[in-house]
């Protein structure tokens, strides 16, 4: 009889095959349970109520419309005063429509619960869990 | 605070990741290199050197040749040690499988869950 550390390279080969599968499995049963979840329920609600509400649809268009044609100046950094202020004008119309603050409201509480899935996860498996979800790192 | 039921099916995605073979294989390794004194004194010496070079740099000066030397003579030292390359390796194994695996509970959840737990900074 081998020694039970010695295993037939087959063995090994169907284990670790077993091993992924039932964690991508897991994965699949964790994503399952998070969209279960109260908070994700209340974010779906929410984004449907914003698309359909025609005055938070023209808001977020302004804002993204003025957002994209300073883009060049957002990078390098040279907007001018009067530029942000009318950026901090739109922006602050968009989030003053109620079905605007709720999404907003819903996407910081459903992310607050995913982190700390993250969190709980990185503590069993000794590694930045939310840092290393994404290729190329946390910005990839 | 996580209800029950997400609580639970968090600690269970976590044991089966675990024992994933590149989170496993990365956890003996971080294990191996916390215990080799002498992997523990090469990386110390590289550190050392690093920080030696860059507060050079940072002051405005130009780091000597000897100091170059010292930190290649590390760097070499530090790639010719079985454990340190080990656990290079397994870490680089390791950031290449989460991905992986946060696409799966993505597909599940219908929503980026990489992005949705991203650090602030991001």
């Amino acid at each position: 009889m081998l020694y039970p550390a010695i295993q037939d390279p087959a063995d090994l080969a169907a284990a670790t095959r077993a091993a992924e599968a039932e964690a991508l499995a897991a994965a699949g049963t964790f994503g399952a349970a998070l969209r279960a979840s109260p908070e994700f329920t209340a974010l779906l609600a929410a984004d449907r109520a914003l698309s359909e509400d025609a005055e938070a649809v023209a808001a977020i268009a302004a804002f993204n419309s003025h957002q994209a044609e300073l883009r060049a100046e957002i990078t390098m950094g040279t907007l001018q005063d009067s530029q942000r202020a009318e950026l901090d004008r739109l922006q602050g119309a968009m989030l003053a429509v109620p079905s605007v603050a709720s999404y907003v409201d819903a996407t910081a509480a459903f992310q607050a619960v995913c982190r700390e899935t993250a969190s709980v996860v990185s503590a069993r498996i000794g590694i930045d869990f939310a840092a290393n979800c994404r290729s190329g790192g946390c910005c990839g | 605070m996580l209800s029950t039921d997400l609580h639970e099916a968090t600690v269970e995605f976590a044991r089966a990741l675990r024992q994933a073979p590149a989170v496993a294989i990365y956890g003996i390794a971080v294990e191996a290199l916390d215990a080799d004194p002498v992997a523990q004194g090469l990386l110390a010496d590289l550190r050392e050197h690093q920080e030696i070079l860059a507060r050079t740099q940072r002051s405005g000066l130009t780091p000597s040749r000897e100091q170059i030397d010292q930190l290649r003579l590390c760097q070499a030292a530090a790639r010719g040690n079985q454990m340190i390359m080990a656990h290079l390796r397994a870490t680089n194994d390791v950031k290449a499988y989460l991905p992986t695996v946060a696409l799966e509970v993505s597909a599940a959840l219908g929503a980026d869950y990489a992005k949705l737990i991203a650090p602030t900074s991001c």
